[in-house]
């Protein structure tokens, strides 16, 4: 009988640590760096007098994680707010039906190109993809102006840009693929391959290379040169296809949305409305994120472009998000010909497989050969 | 195995591992998901992706198997002061989680690491810490290699092989040792005694280190390394959504593990130490040990000192006098709760490892077990991101009342299967049914009274599981080694005498256990610490883990906080391991 009891041990912990308390709260999923949305919801917390639990994704997952999650309990859903610091993502979970329909009185000042017609999801701070270029390595009057320019043999193998597998680079070629078409994009992307393109694992990387003149150019997101810039380094921020019948310069924003079956919903609408303020729009332009404003009237430090001041690329982001899977699993397949960052050519994948086993098979008979029992035997006499 | 302690084995590892793993492969009846998995197969280079990571996970075991069993050999066998403190800062690596070491060695190695570029400077070659060693498309086997991710991942998990070995060490038959030195000389003694004896135990080091490097997956996404493994994680995350999809990709790792662990179940069988266990010392009088100290200190200053030190240099200096508030200061104000939310997790993770692993362990040590085991232990080549899904997905819906009952008849199938394969004396077919259907009561029981929304949405519970799915096998394994090292004529004496079941493993088998119930524990708390993404899936909301905050500021901070955060993190995670390291009476034998 005590046996029995040692070995239900495990199932009254699990059952003892399932403990919480309840009062007026809001679960809130941020997929937006902690570092500065913590200090934003401190802020609704102490104005509101709702506690606000937190769930941050990492930058490793790229909002994917948080999705995962949301996706997997659509069930039985924990989270109120999601707030995502992209859109592709936020178009998956509506396409699945997971959002509840909210129009915030906040979200009135904002471009209709950055909400949902319907009301699923709004956008606010937003950040757009630039090339970021190195002040000592290049002349502001050579950088290239516009995405296709990009692709230009003079900029052989001065480039670096995240492979678009995830995050806002996978978003953004799947808007280009959406503006220009299957075959326009897919002979960019080949010409850009051609042209010695370093691929990298993160718009990140991208910048920290070009401020460390690994490369004199990159493409990457705003908020990722800002933190360069900050950190003193020699970088300067370009923003494309901005002339005359251009292209535009493509802007994410930050969306903010209400999970069907929300567990906690009135306080769920004052988180949105909230966050969709100009007042948080200006917290979030001072950050070192540096997010651009939608909002027209949002006071913004010098370096922030507000995005009412430039051109951008015309996107419907519900055909992007549509699209975004097939999207990812065709660049890919694209991208899997980059290895260890350097471009290869050939498939030996079998005869590679047969090595491996062999390999293995080798690993096997060592130990055997050093542990046969003969030897075995000798030692234990 | 008795009936009680396979059905003790197959519940445990049913709940946390198994039934979240069947609901995966349940996607699979999804309308069109069959579709979708042969798209994935098809898109995939399945073939060439296994072999990368076979080599890369071969080769890293081969190094740590060449850094770790020589470090082991130092300091289990000689006999000179500080060998205990060096043996204890072997763990510190396996505190400092694989991104972050990557990150530390990119500092060095990496484009315009200092190393780098001394290096480009004095040969005038650049160093390539991303790239194979041949052509990748056209050499079928030096392009399959790629030697920074694996010398990354060595430098990780080597403090595995140590441990493991040090454990062997400690379980050696003092008297053959003995016999082996007056015949052979310290020399002989090695290579024909204590070698071949604890030859199981540096191989489930290097096993261990093998199935990790398999499916670590933050070091193949940093250096772009094309592996099964990032193929796993793509698929599950961003193309298709589909776990099932990444359960059928994964299931090559899967099977690769279970053949390591299979081959290393049949050597254990063949080699099992025996007779009387004591202190094993090659070296016969104190002091003289400075070689071995040198030795030590090179290995652990290559493995340890450098990706430390190049944390420290970015870091920047510590200001003591108060004057300016410096990286350290900056960082901790900021991640103190963090230190709290990840230290609470990972001791209700030891805590349930624990008490988990004892009757698995001792059901395991009774008799065989090799098939659940090598279960169990292949589970560790999948992609944590995958056991999380699966448990959060599984408990959601039973949260939501979509699948309780099916769980619970496959729970209750998980039960029986048992007694399928041998049955068991003394219980006929009236009782197992039953047992059954009590089990099926009590669910239905757990269900109504909401408890499996309590579950899903409060406490650190979802949390404790998936460390319970990822690290049982792991923890259950070392205890097993301990019970198959206790004499069970001590255990059948106190039964015979009246002591019940809680008795015997207090009084009797607890006493005999401290070293491998503290190992477990020791292993436990550095895999649960250093856990972040199955975390990252399950923790409440309001909850922090430090993992989770290294990598957020990996994003916006300057490299100097997140180097300042990361050497935080390793000198905090070692103060419980220095407190045990401290109290611990050495009669325990840990390390």
């Amino acid at each position: 009988m005590q046996g029995r009891f040692t070995q239900l041990l495990p199932l009254f912990l699990v059952l003892g640590l399932s403990v919480g308390a309840q009062d007026r709260r809001v679960v809130a999923y941020v997929s937006h760096d902690e570092e500065h949305s913590r200090e934003i919801l401190e802020l609704f917390e102490k104005e509101t007098g709702i506690k606000a639990a937190l769930t941050f994704d990492t930058e490793d997952t790229k909002t994917v994680g948080l999705t995962k999650r949301l996706i997997s309990e659509a069930s039985r859903p924990v989270c109120d707010v999601f707030w995502n610091n992209e859109a592709g993502q936020t178009e998956r979970l509506r396409e699945r039906g997971l959002l509840e329909p909210y129009v915030s009185p906040n979200a009135a000042g904002i471009p209709a190109a950055f909400k949902d017609p319907a009301g699923h999801w709004t956008g606010f701070g937003a950040r757009a993809r630039v090339l970021v270029w190195n002040r000592e390595q290049i002349l502001e009057d050579e950088l290239p102006k516009t995405m296709e320019d990009l692709a230009a043999p003079r900029f052989k193998d001065k480039l670096l840009i995240a492979k678009p597998l995830t995050g806002t680079t996978l978003t953004h070629v799947a808007a280009l693929y959406s503006v220009w078409g299957e075959e326009r994009t897919n002979a960019w992307l080949d010409r850009l391959m051609a042209n010695g393109v370093s691929w990298e694992m993160g718009n990140g990387p991208v910048a920290q290379k070009v401020a460390d003149g690994v490369r004199p150019m990159g493409l990457t997101d705003t908020d990722d040169v800002n933190v360069r810039l900050l950190d003193g380094h020699p970088v300067g921020t370009a923003y494309l296809d901005q002339g005359e019948g251009g292209l535009g310069t493509f802007v994410i924003p930050n969306t903010v949305m209400i999970m069907k079956g929300a567990p906690n919903p009135a306080e769920a609408r004052l988180l949105v409305d909230f966050l969709l303020s100009p007042r948080v729009e200006g917290l979030l332009a001072k950050g070192r994120a540096a997010q651009m404003p939608l909002h027209p009237d949002v006071a913004a430090p010098e370096h922030v472009l507000p995005v009412s001041r430039l051109k951008t690329m015309d996107v419907d982001f519900g055909a992007v998000g549509a699209a975004i899977e097939k999207r990812a699993l065709d660049l890919n397949d694209r991208f899997a010909r980059i290895q260890g960052g350097e471009l290869v050519d050939g498939d030996k994948g079998s005869m590679a497989l047969l090595w491996a086993v062999v390999a293995l098979v080798l690993a096997g008979l060592f130990v055997y050969l050093a542990l046969r029992p003969g030897r075995e035997g000798a030692a234990r006499s | 195995m008795t009936w009680k302690a396979r059905c003790t084995l197959t519940l445990i590892l049913g709940i946390v591992l198994a039934v979240p793993l069947w609901r995966a492969f349940l996607g699979l009846v999804e309308p069109g998901a069959m579709a979708t998995v042969q798209d994935a197969v098809e898109r995939a280079d399945v073939a060439g992706l296994l072999a990368n990571s076979v080599f890369l996970a071969l080769f890293t075991a081969v190094i740590a198997l060449l850094l770790g069993l020589p470090l082991a050999l130092l300091l289990g066998l000689g006999n000179w002061r500080g060998r205990r403190f060096l043996a204890w800062l072997c763990v510190l690596p396996l505190l400092i989680p694989p991104h972050i070491h990557t990150i530390a060695w990119t500092r060095v190695v990496g484009d315009q690491g200092w190393f780098s570029n001394w290096y480009a400077e004095v040969f005038g070659t650049a160093l390539k810490l991303r790239a194979s060693l041949g052509d990748a498309g056209t050499d079928a086997f030096l392009g399959r290699i790629y030697p920074g991710p694996t010398w990354i991942m060595a430098c990780s998990y080597f403090p595995l092989v140590t441990l493991s070995v040090l454990a062997g060490l400690r379980s050696l038959d003092a008297g053959a040792v003995e016999a082996g030195r007056l015949f052979g000389g310290r020399r002989g003694a090695l290579r024909s005694v204590i070698l071949p004896l604890i030859a199981p135990r540096v191989l489930t080091g290097a096993a261990l280190v093998f199935i990790l490097a398999l499916s670590t997956y933050p070091v193949v996404s940093l250096l772009d390394t094309p592996t099964l493994i990032q193929r796993v994680f793509f698929t599950l995350s961003q193309a298709y959504g589909n776990q099932a999809a990444a359960a059928v990709l994964g299931l090559p790792l899967v099977i690769v593990a279970g053949i390591v662990i299979i081959g290393l179940a049949r050597i254990e069988a063949k080699v099992t130490p025996g007779g009387t266990q004591g202190s094993v010392r090659l070296t016969a009088e104190k002091g003289g040990g400075w070689m071995s100290l040198a030795a030590v200190v090179v290995l652990l200053a290559l493995t340890l000192g450098i990706p430390l030190g190049s944390l420290v240099a970015e870091a920047g200096p510590l200001d003591l006098t108060g004057e300016h508030v410096d990286n350290y200061q900056s960082v901790f104000q900021r991640v103190d709760r963090a230190f709290v939310g990840s230290f609470v997790m990972t001791f209700a993770g030891v805590l349930a490892l624990l008490l988990a692993s004892w009757p698995m362990g001792r059901a395991l040590a009774r008799r065989g077990g090799t098939a659940v085991e090598s279960v169990g232990l292949g589970s560790l080549a999948l992609p944590p991101e995958l056991i999380g899904v699966c448990t959060l997905l599984l408990w959601s819906q039973a949260a939501g009342g979509e699948v309780t009952l099916l769980f619970l008849v496959v729970t209750a199938a998980l039960l029986a299967l048992p007694a399928l394969f041998r049955r068991p004396r003394g219980l006929g077919l009236a009782t197992w049914g039953a047992l059954a259907g009590a089990l099926v009561a009590l669910g239905l029981w757990l269900h109504a009274s909401d408890t499996t929304r309590t579950i899903q949405s409060t406490g650190i519970t979802m949390v404790v599981l998936v460390y319970l799915a990822r690290f049982l096998p792991v923890t259950a394994r070392m205890m097993r080694n301990g019970f198959q090292a206790m004499d069970p004529a001590e255990v059948d004496a106190a039964r015979m005498v009246g002591h019940g079941g809680l008795s015997r493993s207090f009084h009797i088998e607890l006493p005999r256990m401290t070293g491998a119930v503290g190992a477990s524990a020791l292993m436990a708390y550095v895999l649960c610490f250093t856990e972040l993404p199955a975390t990252l899936l399950t923790i409440r909301p309001g909850w922090q883990s430090v993992q989770l905050r290294i990598f957020n500021m990996v994003h916006y901070q300057s490299i100097g906080e997140v180097a300042a955060l990361c050497i935080l993190v390793v000198l905090v995670a070692a103060v419980p391991l220095i407190i045990v390291m401290v109290l611990a009476p050495r009669r325990w034998n840990i390390l």
